[in-house]
Parts: C-alpha cells; structure tokens; sequence
C-alpha cells in the first residue's frame, strides 16, 4: 500500500481485490478507511495486486473563510431576502473550494481555531437617490489588514449580483479559480398540462419565466457565450426547436421541415447545435446551423439515438442509444464516426454531460424503477454514484467550472431543481413550488460585459 | 368499441359522408352544432345584391359543420387506445385486432385520414420517451400501411411522456400511459 499526500488531494493506492471509489465518505469515510488499512489484516486483504483502489477526497482542498454579519446604516433594510452573509457563506459552499466559518463578530480565536486566515465583512447603506452601497471586504485573520474592498454603489434590484460577484472575487484571491456564483440557470417549470422555462441565478434566486402561452416550452440549452437559449416547442401536435435571444427575448424557430425535433444543445466551441429528430419511429442525432439553417444527419440507424451532447473542444459527441433495448451512453466523433460505447453497469443509461475538464461523463441511470447519477470517466471505468435513496435524480449538468452539478430530484416529494458538488456533497435545493426539471447551466459570462 | 357496433357506426358514416351535398335538415347527428352558428351580424346587414354570396357562404359553413360533427362523430369511434408494454412499441394481438377494424374505416372512407399519437409512461427519460413514444406510433402506422392504408393518410407524432391519460405513479396509471391513440381528421 502506497499512500500519497498532495496539498490538494490525499489519495491511497493499493491492491484490491475489486475496483471501489469511495465517492460519498469524504474526509472522515477517509480518515475511517486509513485506520482501517492500517491493520495487519487488511494490509493481507490487499496483498493481490490486480486493481488499484483510488480515494480522493473530494479532490480538492477546501479553504476555511470566517463569514462576520455586515453592519448596515439606522434604515430598514428588513425587505432584503438574504443577509449578505448568508449570501457569501452559500456561494463559499457552493463553491466546492471554500468553507464558510460564521460568527456572530470578529474572533480572532476562533477564525484560528477553523484555520480560516481570512474572513469577509461588510456595510450597507441606503443614499439619498434611492440606489444603496454594499461594501464589501476580504480581511486577514492575524492582521485584520484589508486584502480586497469592493464598494457596489447599484440600484436595490442589483443586491445579489453584487454580492455573488464579490464571492467570485473572493474565490478568485484565494485559489486562483473562476467561480460560478455569477452565473445563471434555465430549467422548466411545470404548470398543469403546460410547461415553461424558467431563467434564474445559480442559486434559484431571481427567477423569472421567460416563455408563455400553451403548450410545451422545454429541454432548454444556452449556448456558448450564453447570450441565446434553445428549447423545445411542442404545439399544435408538433415539436420543433425555437432559438431565443435572451436579451431581447426575440424568437425563432429552427429547421421546421425535419419534422419532430427535440433537445437541442450547443457546440461550447461554435455555433452549430446537436438534436434529436424523430421520424418515421426512428430517432436519429442530427446537427444544424441556426444562422444559415443547413442541417445533416449523423446518425443512421433503426434504433433510437437520443440526448447528444458535446464534448468540451466539440470534437466528439456523447450519445445515447438503445442498440441493446434500452439506452446505454455511447461517444462518437462529431462527425458521427467511431461509435463506441460507454457505460456497461446498468441496464438504462441516458442523458449524459461532459465535464468541462473533458475527463469525466455525468448520467443518469435508471435501477428497480429509480434514477440515479453516477459519474464515470470516458472508458465508462471509475463509476461513482452520487444520489441514492432519494426519489428520482434526473437530468444532470456540470457547472461552467466543473465543481458542481445541477440536477431534478423528487427527494421532496415533488421535482426540484438541487445543486451537488461533484462528489455528490453540499446538495442544495434551489426551486420550489410547482415541479422543476431539466435544468442547463449558462456559460461563464465574460468579463466586463455584465454590469 | 365491439366490432357490431362499430359496422354500425361506420355504415353510418358511410352514408354521411355519401349525401354530403344534400340539405342538412337529412342529416341529424351535424344539425345541433349547425343550429349553434346563426349567421353573423355582418352577414345579415349586406345589401340583397350580395343575396348569392350571403347564400354561398352560409352553405359553406354548413358543410364545415358538417364536416366537424362528422370528425367528432369519427374520433368517437376511433376512440380506443393501443397499449404497449413497457418499454416496448410491439404490437400485441389485441393491438392488431383493433387496428385491423380501424384499417377497414380508412379503407371505406377516403376522405379520413390520421395522425398516430405515441405515448409513454413517465418512467425513463423525457428524451428517450419522445423517441419510444415515436416508435409506438410509427408501430400502428406501419401496420396500417400493410393492412393497404395509404401513407400519406397516416400520420405519426410522439407526446413521450409529456400527455399522460391518468396521473399517478401506479402501475395500473402506467399500463394506461403506455399507449398510441388516433386522432382523425376529415379533409377540408
């Protein structure tokens, strides 16, 4: 037995009788298993040398922040949904990279004691024009010296903006990462025998629903500099695909002559989009250009290719395909060459998502009658679950930076919209109200052109 | 639907479609939704040199009446649904049975034609029920193109799980989830 330790990563390698990952335990399933191997008898449990057991936790090192409560002006600030500190200490978790450590005030005992060497505090004021200032500011711990100060002079509408770009910031000083705390997500809401989709912030906050009327509005994508949104219409017994611009709400529809289309995606490198045509009881994965309207087919067999997505370079194209009966997650070039299949654990397999790193698949799949989402890396080995005993976990996606993974879960009884790190930890729920599913991550918006 | 009452039924149809030229007051099952629509205001203030148009475009909209009620009349008959089992667009025996009756309608009346709708339950994705939904459909589709309906009076569109007949996560609401249904249309 090996064991290695990284600044960022612990990982034990030894011989093992049989693969395992032990995605879920986190530090302390870690802490368990290398008291565990350190006894004599698992030291000979582990003597056959064939496969080599990997534990990450949860690959990266997470950094304590101290989280103090922002002091605020004599004016009533009660209408604010979230305290900035509340706001901050989500995002940190969110972030798969930072820990939130909240006090009441300053502690400099206990800010030592969590080893957070930083911590991030605040003001708030109201000004005379009606627009508020939120100061916000990075600390250190042993000199209370102020690393960054932003001060945010905006209208009231633009608080959690302002507030999750400073957690960005924070992320950034500190790990050198991009955070996702200003990024958005669409997903569909579903009312009665209607659906519509839904934009919001990552976190669920200032959602607002950007499609109306009867009918079907579903299986959104943004593309790649999330400026548009493509969906799926369903009226009048047909299907086809729309394409929104989402500044200005302006609509179009897509290849109307192929017949029934659905789930579209973007190319995260061009302006192409993958889909699925259905057509005389056959479902084949089709490519097209919005801008110019020229469409070819990629797939041409009898059985049912369905949920395509691209690979991060849009090179090659993650697929399913029910060959076998059911469907099973299959890569192939994005020419529609060298298909070749993914997943072999499990018997239904469908709508998979390649993480940004382009290292590991995202998917769900379907055992006894209910979902769940594994990842698996790109020669199907290495599966991790992530949900289990929870309802039906549907519909996952990876987040711009590839931290954490969006996904519908029937946990609560109805379908939500929840948010999970890549290990399968920090699940937060983000919808409520009516039932939410599919949700789809935008892009990093780039720098300077939000306000 | 028993295959007595549905000669019946289709006999009767026959019949409709055959005197469609002739005066409504012969034809019943259309005369409740004709006498819903009296003629419109702007109609009645034309002057009398229009009495001809007035005269035409009353008689049209008696057989878009016509033509409605015996639609209605059609998809009532058509009205049984196909089931499937699960995760499966074969066409089971009774299926067949039920399609051959619905092929001989078609056979007999050339005016109708038919958009085939799949269905599924809601288990398994949405996108991969659009497709099994697709299949369903395109199942009775091709069984009716065999049993001599031509093609172009056939039309398949899959709902996958979007439209189910009984909500629920119960395994009697799936059997019926699990289904392709006509919908008829009589051509304008």
């Amino acid at each position: 037995m090996r064991i290695r330790i990284f600044p960022g990563m612990a990982v034990v390698s030894l011989s093992f009788a049989d693969r395992f990952r032990f995605g879920r335990l986190g530090t302390l399933g870690f802490m368990v298993l290398l008291v565990a191997f350190y006894s004599p008898v698992s030291l000979r449990a582990s003597s056959v040398d064939t496969v080599y057991l990997e534990i990450a936790v949860e690959g990266v090192r997470t950094v304590p922040v101290g989280v103090i409560p922002f002091g605020h002006d004599s004016s009533d600030w009660s209408l604010l949904d979230e305290h900035p500190e509340e706001i901050l200490a989500r995002d940190f978790f969110l972030s798969g990279r930072l820990e939130p450590v909240p006090q009441p005030s300053f502690s400099r005992l206990a800010f030592f004691k969590a080893r957070a060497a930083y911590y991030v505090t605040g003001q708030l004021s109201h000004r005379d024009d009606g627009t508020i200032q939120v100061d916000c500011r990075l600390k250190a711990t042993q000199s209370q010296q102020q690393i960054i100060g932003q001060s945010y002079p905006i209208s009231p509408n633009q608080y959690r903006e302002a507030i999750h770009d400073f957690a960005d910031q924070v992320l950034f000083q500190i790990t050198g990462a991009s955070g996702v705390a200003s990024t958005r997500l669409a997903y569909v809401a579903k009312y009665k025998s209607d659906k519509q989709i839904i934009v919001s912030d990552y976190d669920g906050h200032n959602a607002a629903q950007i499609t109306h009327g009867d009918g079907l509005h579903f299986m959104p994508s943004w593309n790649q500099d999330g400026s548009k949104l493509y969906y799926t219409r369903f009226q009048n017994s047909s299907s086809h695909l729309v394409e929104r611009t989402v500044a200005t709400g302006a609509e179009r529809s897509l290849f109307s002559k192929l017949g029934q289309c659905f789930s579209p995606v973007a190319n995260p490198t061009g302006a192409d989009i993958l889909f699925t045509v259905a057509s005389a009881g056959a479902s084949d994965i089709w490519r097209g250009v919005p801008a110019t309207g020229k469409t070819e087919r990629l797939t041409y067999q009898k059985t049912s290719e369905t949920s395509p997505s691209y690979s991060p370079n849009g090179q090659e194209i993650l697929y399913s395909a029910d060959r076998g009966g059911a469907p099973q997650i299959y890569i192939m070039d994005k020419d529609g060459a060298d298909a070749r299949r993914v997943t072999f654990l499990g018997r239904y397999n469908e709508s998979a998502a390649w993480s940004p790193a382009g290292d590991r698949i995202v998917y769900t799949s379907m055992e006894g009658g209910q979902f769940n989402i594994y990842t698996c890396n790109l020669d199907g080995e290495d599966v991790v679950q992530l949900t289990s005993n929870a309802g039906n976990n549907e519909h996952p996606v990876w987040s711009p930076d590839g931290m954490l993974i969006a996904f519908s879960s029937t946990r609560s009884g109805t379908s939500q919209i929840y948010l999970m790190r890549k290990d399968g930890s920090g699940v937060t729920r983000i919808t409520s109200g009516v039932e939410h599913t599919w949700p789809t991550w935008a892009p990093f918006t780039p720098k300077g052109e939000n306000p | 639907m028993n295959v007595k009452a549905l000669l019946i039924l289709s006999a009767t149809m026959a019949f409709m479609l055959g005197c469609a030229k002739k005066p409504a007051q012969e034809l019943t099952p259309a005369a409740p939704v004709e006498e819903a629509k009296p003629a419109s205001v702007d109609t009645m203030q034309k002057p009398p040199a229009d009495d001809s148009l007035q005269k035409e475009a009353l008689e049209e909209q008696r057989l878009e009446n016509q033509r409605q009620a015996l639609e209605d009349l059609m998809n009532r008959l058509m009205s049984e649904e196909i089931y499937f089992e699960f995760d499966k667009a074969v066409l089971t025996e009774k299926a067949k049975d039920l399609l051959a009756q619905a092929g001989d309608i078609l056979a007999k009346e050339p005016r109708l034609w038919v958009e085939v709708e799949g269905h599924t339950d809601e288990r398994g994705t949405e996108a991969y029920n659009m497709a099994l939904g697709g299949k369903r459909a395109q199942s009775v589709v091709d069984y009716l193109i065999n049993y001599g309906v031509s093609s172009d009076r056939l039309k398949s569109v899959s709902y996958g799980e979007e439209r189910p007949k009984v909500e629920g996560a119960s395994e009697e609401a799936y059997a019926q989830n699990r289904r392709a249904r006509f919908n008829v249309k009589i051509s304008k």
